[in-house]
């Protein structure tokens, strides 16, 4: 049982570093997608970042399931969730989920479909400008976002409480 | 928590990064590879530049980032006597010699490729065999083997 405990919790790491290129590589090349001007180059980069967007769309889940298995194999009762640092890492992945619904899918979409319609035309449009722009709560949950999967290792390594 | 678990966490966070940097390199490299025409293949050869320099940085400050967790537990001889400490040490180092044996020769070769697919306009034969270079595959098949093998020994600890 504890081979069967340690296998789980690689897979476990190895899912949780998917999820981490993925939100790495995403905003890596969305970012210098954002930087630019040029409606081509826009579209390579975002087309590029498209697997990386795949990783965390697949990683999630996964990692959250072999999160459960490894706490379960490791005997943890209740699946893991009697430990502080266990809920604590689920009421984080719960919060960014809720952002990736709530503002940052949302938001994304709105980006592609400016990009679509730009690249069509050939030239770079006010709308996927305006597409681009960032409100200041916006700007907040992002900022949120990304230091929500940091602090989700912070938990799983530091297991403070 | 005390300064071991605070060195602990960096490593960890280091080796998170640095694992990001390899496979999005490759993520990348291979959609430049597929570019129908030089300049896409440029500008996504560009875009990996981040994961490169994240790969690049990334290898030495995560050994010694490892040597000093390994000191702040407790470990003698910074965990050398420890065999999957020394196992990963090796493993981490493996990959070393195929920075001036393959990897600048053959990304000279490749810039040198790539500069004069951009100058004809068309992706030349030469600049896709550059791509498909058997030994800089098979290199950064290695770096990505022995890293995994090392998370691997991190995590079970075997011997």
């Amino acid at each position: 049982m504890e081979l069967v405990a340690d296998l789980l919790k690689l897979s476990h790491i190895a899912f949780g570093m998917l999820m981490v290129t993925g939100l790495l590589g995403s905003r890596i090349l969305n970012l210098r997608a954002e930087r630019s001007d040029e409606i081509d180059l826009i579209w390579r980069l975002t087309r590029a970042a498209g697997p990386f967007d795949r990783l965390l769309t697949i990683g999630g889940p996964l990692l959250l399931l072999s999160g459960f298995a490894t706490a379960w194999a490791q005997g943890m009762p209740l699946l893991g969730l009697g430990a502080g640092w266990v809920l604590a890492s689920i009421g984080l992945f719960i919060i960014l989920a809720v952002l990736v619904v709530s503002v940052f899918r949302p938001a994304g979409m709105r980006i592609e479909a400016a990009i679509q319609k730009a690249h069509a035309e050939g030239r770079m449009s006010d709308d996927l400008r305006r597409a681009r722009s960032r409100t200041g709560a916006q700007r907040l949950a992002f900022w949120c976002g990304d230091l929500v999967t940091p602090a989700i290792i912070a938990l799983m390594v530091l297991k403070p409480f | 928590m005390g300064w071991d678990d605070v060195a602990k966490l960096i490593h960890v966070g280091i080796a998170f990064v640095f694992i990001s940097g390899l496979i999005g390199r490759w993520i990348v490299l291979r959609r430049a590879a597929a570019a129908e025409d030089p300049d896409t293949a440029h500008e996504l050869a560009q875009a990996a530049g981040p994961f490169e320099w994240i790969v690049i940085r990334g290898g030495p400050v995560i050994l010694l980032s490892g040597l000093l967790t390994a000191w702040a537990q407790g470990y003698p001889w910074l965990g050398l006597t420890t065999g999957w400490m020394l196992a990963s040490v090796i493993l981490l180092l493996s990959p070393l010699p195929l920075v001036p044996l393959v990897f600048l020769p053959r990304g000279e070769r490749f810039a040198a490729e790539m500069a004069a697919a951009r100058e004809q306009g068309v992706v030349t034969p030469g600049l896709r065999a550059a791509f498909a270079d058997p030994m800089v595959a098979l290199a950064r098949r290695w770096e990505f083997v022995s890293v995994s093998l090392v998370v691997t020994l991190m995590v079970l600890k075997p011997f």
